[in-house]
């Protein structure tokens, strides 16, 4: 019993950590806003978290804490039955109350503060409506209102209580996932099933085994020359070969039945998986309130600390977003909130001087966007940026010219702030206070999948604009070859993927240029932009490239081969790999591939720090003439078919419809490469073959047999003619075809 | 038993589970909020309800209103005392249809833990079993005219209840003038703790001034007196009041049955004694000395109480002279002041 007891005691302790943890930063954002307007519904939530931390208090016995929200409780009881009016004296004592609170529960070994008692007493007598004669509440250290230090150590990370972090999830979103654990325990049993099956099959090899003893113990007979033996050998040979033929004639039946229950059960395997992710991704989309939690009363206590008087506004916070953006984007928020605190608000004095209303304004929004992106705004009307002082820094760093510099808008001017080489400078220190600089805030958007934006009016305010997307969990990439190596690009960077002939492609002082419908953008050579080695040859008839596009800035980034676009799962790099330039992410693709998600901004700077601009005459080099095939095939269709799948990556193909005339067109002109038919009317694919063998210029030309006869002889009969490859149209398809034709060009 | 627990804090649910599966019960639900125990008991039926006031969203009173109206389930109040304010809320979730009220149990490590614990899960019992009736709105008739020449004018008013007494009293005392010639004396066993919440909250509505009774004071017509935590309230031979310690005398305490006993030695007959809904059955056999000596008695009508313990006993043992309903107890006695209203104490 008495275990049991501590044992409910210790799990109690630890939920009341984590309760009290929540309960605390909403109260701290409660009373901050209460310090702006007296409104109701801040009120009574105020009133139901210290009501409830009473109630967690008291099951787990901390009386200390439960007398002092007893005291606070009675005090706002009384405000919100109309019998007293909030005033500001009753948010001070609240914040008192705050303080003590927190620190008490920053150590709930720690005996309680001395000033508690009084402080419960100064509450009690201020919720009967009554004042004390003498100062209230000596203040100890920690409640000495304005004192920057003492209020850190109390509240600054309030959140810190609640332990491990923890989710709440609507109930019956659990009763779907249930029901998919179902159908997945139906899989799981299908797949035992299976399992069953193919170790049944594996035990009738025995009787392979038995046979192949047989057999081999014929064939040493025959090898021994005995006569009588070899008669008896071979009949024990055809015997077995018979044998052999129903064993494989069976086994055949069987894997048919096994391929197609394996197809069926991978449908269902599949559809579930998509079905568990889907919903864990719903799961996963929370309110931005989340992260709005402990804003105010940060934004309160920075501005209490610095001598300023701001408003806080929020807005949008009912927006769903992917909980791991969210929990990416607090620190940049954040930071960003503290900048506008601490350098974008001026003095009250200062805003009187300039103009403004005492009380600077900052602002939280959450916009929604459109294809699954939202912004999150964060604009303060303080002093903005100042473009003269980021530039002279820029300068003096080198970052930009002077001549730049001259012609650079105020717009331009204030991007520049989240150059890397900058935000570590002293100015952009002294912009950002302390933590992260908006460099590393540009980099967590980024690596989000986002982008920043800011727009500054000096002397009016500064609006930072962060667009992300709302949901991390799949990502859509488009799959490109570079120097034999798989790379992904976020797709939602990608523009669009042309194939240009190679003329599209100029040279303009020593760098390429793409156009792009009416647009000329610049283009690089991705193997050059990651410094990857050139392929041994490049045999490419169209040059691939990916246009790229964030904000203002498209560009190209050429590539071998475009293999398609598809949905991957992010994987970080972890934290030896926080940052890797050009790489964002990995990847793993269905084969197991590892394939790195590259950064298109990076790239973007990497590309035009390429000073090995790539010239055209080594471009046009590996640009030569597309291969010309020739097709010769009697059947229309055939014909048809054959032709698109060459055209389709980029042969030239040209037609004959039988043997002659496609003797005809070789001697006309030179091809790459001939596929031929062997069944064709006035001649057939042997005696074209025979023929180009003998011819002095043609003796070369590469020639592929497609035929639907599936003889021996036949494909005797072509390697002896001279035929190159042998391709049987039952077992026709397209990568096959394609496969063997591009080992001849 | 199947218990539900409404209740927003994570803690409190946690010790309330511990502390009812230790004792066998189960827990088929905890939900942290009024909409959703709304919601539940749309779906699943438990036997009790163990409910928090203070809830974000709907809270406890409008949650046990809509549950009364739509899918009528015992409910029991889960809050803690020390705050006036909530003792008041939790008797206005009785008017809304709630069984009673239990203290908010003092976690493991408080030396009053056990003692809670086992209350809580005594109450919780106590009204699973209740069988909930749909209340009819009916007009109360008017009672049956009693003739009382022959009888003596009476001195007092007392009044016993138990489970579902706050309801029955409040509806009775509501439809009292403030110029009733007669105290009155109210022993209600209530959790300890709830008493002064039980007052503030008749107080509001009634017309008559109610008060914890005092050692000593004598009582004063129009003057409602409320049996104290933890003492029997009698009446002495000077027809003071007396409180009593309760020292395991073996009668619940405050008991009616000593209130009773008190007034048949030292007022005789001129009592008008009344039981209002409430488990078990103490003061009936009491209420019947008080008939055979001629005072004026009255079992609360069986289809208005919560529990039908002490008036259907009264009423079993024939002590119950008149069974009425609360408010037909209000105007009978109104009745009776009509045509003894000077003769009070």
């Amino acid at each position: 019993m008495a275990s049991s007891r501590r044992a409910i005691q210790g799990r109690l302790i630890a939920a009341f950590r984590t309760e009290a943890g929540e309960r605390i930063t909403d109260m701290a954002d409660c009373l901050a806003q209460l310090d702006q307007s007296h409104d109701e519904a801040l009120l009574e939530q105020l009133f139901r978290d210290i009501h409830s931390l009473k109630g967690a208090a008291r099951a787990v016995s901390l009386s200390s804490i439960e007398s002092l929200c007893q005291a606070w409780e009675g005090l706002l009881a009384a405000i919100r039955k109309g019998r007293l009016e909030l005033n500001d004296d009753h948010i001070v004592l609240g914040r008192k109350a705050y303080q003590c609170l927190s620190q008490m529960l920053n150590d709930l070994d720690q005996p309680e503060p001395q000033s508690l008692p009084a402080l419960c007493r100064s509450l009690r007598l201020a919720g009967d409506g009554r004042k004390e004669a003498a100062p209230p509440v000596a203040d100890d250290a920690a409640a000495v209102p304005g004192d920057r230090s003492a209020v850190s150590a109390a509240s600054h990370h309030p959140a810190r209580i609640g332990g491990d972090s923890q989710l709440k999830v609507k109930a019956d979103r659990f009763d779907q996932l249930i029901y998919i654990a179902e159908s997945l325990h139906q899989s799981k049993l299908e797949a035992g099933q299976y399992l069953q099956m193919v170790e049944e099959a594996q035990g009738r090899f025995s009787e392979w085994h038995r046979m192949s003893q047989e057999i081999a113990s014929a064939r040493q007979r025959l090898d021994r020359g005995n006569e009588s033996g070899d008669v008896q050998a071979v009949s024990t040979l055809v015997a077995c070969t018979q044998r052999m033929e129903t064993f494989l004639a069976r086994w055949e039946n069987h894997l048919n039945k096994l391929a197609r229950q394996s197809r069926r059960m991978e449908h269902n395997v599949a559809a579930i998986s998509d079905q568990v992710r889907q919903e864990l991704q719903e799961i996963l989309m929370l309110q931005c309130s989340e992260i709005v939690h402990g804003v105010p009363a940060m934004v309160h206590e920075i501005a209490n600390a610095t001598g300023k008087a701001v408003n806080l506004a929020i807005s949008g916070e009912s927006l769903h977003v992917d909980k791991r953006v969210l929990d990416s984007l607090k620190s940049p928020l954040h930071h960003l909130l503290r900048n506008a605190v601490d350098h974008g608000i001026e003095t009250p004095e200062a805003r009187r001087r300039a103009g403004k209303q005492d009380k600077g304004n900052i602002s939280i929004s959450f916009v929604h966007g459109n294809g699954g992106r939202f912004s999150l705004v964060v604009e303060d009307d303080g002093r903005g940026l100042d473009p003269g002082e980021i530039k002279t820094k820029a300068l003096a760093l080198g970052v930009i010219d002077r001549e730049i510099s001259e012609e650079m808008s105020n717009a331009e001017v204030a991007k520049l702030a989240f150059r890397s080489g900058l935000s570590t400078s002293s100015i952009i220190t002294d912009l950002s206070g302390r933590g992260l600089g908006l460099a590393i805030v540009r980099d967590h958007i980024e690596a989000l999948g986002g982008q920043v934006d800011v727009d500054s009016q000096p002397g009016q305010g500064c609006r930072f604009t962060f667009h992300l997307p709302t949901t991390l969990a799949t990502y859509r990439a488009l799959l490109v070859q570079v120097s034999g190596r798989s790379l992904a690009i976020p797709a939602t960077h990608v523009e669009r993927v042309l194939r240009l002939a190679p003329e599209a492609l100029k040279s303009v002082e020593g760098r390429l240029n793409v156009r792009v419908g009416d647009a000329v953008l610049p283009a690089w050579r991705l193997r050059d932009v990651l410094s990857l080695p050139a392929p041994d040859t490049t045999r490419q008839s169209w040059v691939r490239v990916a246009v790229l596009q964030w904000g203002d800035v498209r560009f190209g980034l050429l590539v071998d081969e475009v293999e398609g676009d598809q949905e991957i799962v992010i994987k970080a790099l972890g934290p030896l790999l926080a940052r890797v330039p050009n790489v964002m992410a990995a990847t793993q693709l269905g084969d197991g591939r590892i394939v790195p998600i590259l950064h298109p901004q990076d790239l973007y700077q990497t590309a035009c720090g390429t000073t090995s601009a790539p010239v055209a005459e080594q471009e046009q080099a590996g640009l030569r003439e597309p291969p010309s095939i020739l097709v010769a095939e009697d059947s229309v269709t055939s014909r048809g078919l054959i032709k698109t799948i060459l055209e389709s990556v980029g042969y030239r193909v040209e037609t004959a419809s039988d043997g002659r005339e496609a003797w005809e067109r070789l001697q006309e002109e030179p091809y790459t490469v001939l596929v031929s038919d062997i069944e064709m009317p006035r001649m057939d694919g042997f005696e074209l073959t025979a023929r180009i063998r003998e011819h002095p210029d043609l003796a070369e030309l590469p020639v592929v047999l497609v035929t639907a006869l599936k003889s021996r002889e036949d494909q005797e009969k072509g390697r002896q003619v001279g035929a190159n490859a042998y391709i049987v149209k039952s077992s026709f398809d397209q990568g096959n075809l394609l496969e063997i034709v591009r080992q001849f060009v | 038993m199947d218990v539900l627990i409404v209740e927003d804090s994570v803690v409190v649910r946690q010790l309330i589970r511990h502390i009812l599966e230790e004792a066998d019960c189960r827990v088929i639900g905890e939900v942290s909020n009024g909409e959703e125990a709304v919601a539940f008991v749309a779906r699943q039926r438990p036997d009790v309800i163990a409910m928090d006031i203070h809830m974000p969203g709907m809270n406890g009173y409008q949650a046990s209103r809509r549950i009364m109206e739509t899918r009528p389930v015992p409910i029991v109040v889960v809050t803690s005392s020390e705050n006036l304010a909530d003792g008041t809320t939790a008797m206005r979730v009785l008017e809304a249809g709630a069984i009673t009220v239990v203290q908010k149990p003092q976690g493991p490590g408080h030396p009053d833990f056990e003692q809670h614990a086992r209350e809580l899960v005594r109450t919780l019992r106590i009204a699973s079993e209740v069988k909930l009736v749909r209340r009819i709105p009916r007009r109360d008739a008017v009672p049956e005219d009693t003739s009382l020449n022959d009888r003596l004018t009476p001195k007092v008013i007392a009044i016993g209840a138990s489970t579902g007494g706050p309801q029955a009293i409040k509806a009775l005392l509501g439809q009292l003038r403030a110029d009733l010639p007669w105290p009155v004396l109210i022993v209600q066993h209530i959790a300890p703790g709830f008493l002064p919440s039980l007052r503030e909250w008749l107080n509001e509505t009634c017309a008559l001034n109610v008060r914890i009774a005092e050692q000593g004071e004598s009582p004063q017509a129009g003057q409602v007196y409320l049996a104290p935590d933890g003492a029997h309230m009698t009446l002495d031979a000077r027809q003071r009041i007396a409180l009593v310690n309760c020292n395991g005398d073996g009668y619940l305490c405050p008991s009616v049955a000593r209130l009773f006993d008190s007034l048949a030695r030292h007022v005789g007959g001129r009592v008008v004694a009344v039981l209002l809904s409430g488990m078990g059955s103490d003061g009936a056999a009491e209420m019947r000395t008080l008939r055979q000596l001629g005072a004026l008695t009255v079992a609360q009508d069986p289809t208005t109480v919560v529990v039908n313990g002490m008036p259907g006993e009264a009423v079993r043992l024939e002590a119950a002279e008149q069974v009425l309903t609360p408010s037909q107890i209000a105007e009978w006695v109104a009745g009776l002041y009509r045509t003894h209203g000077e003769k009070s104490l």
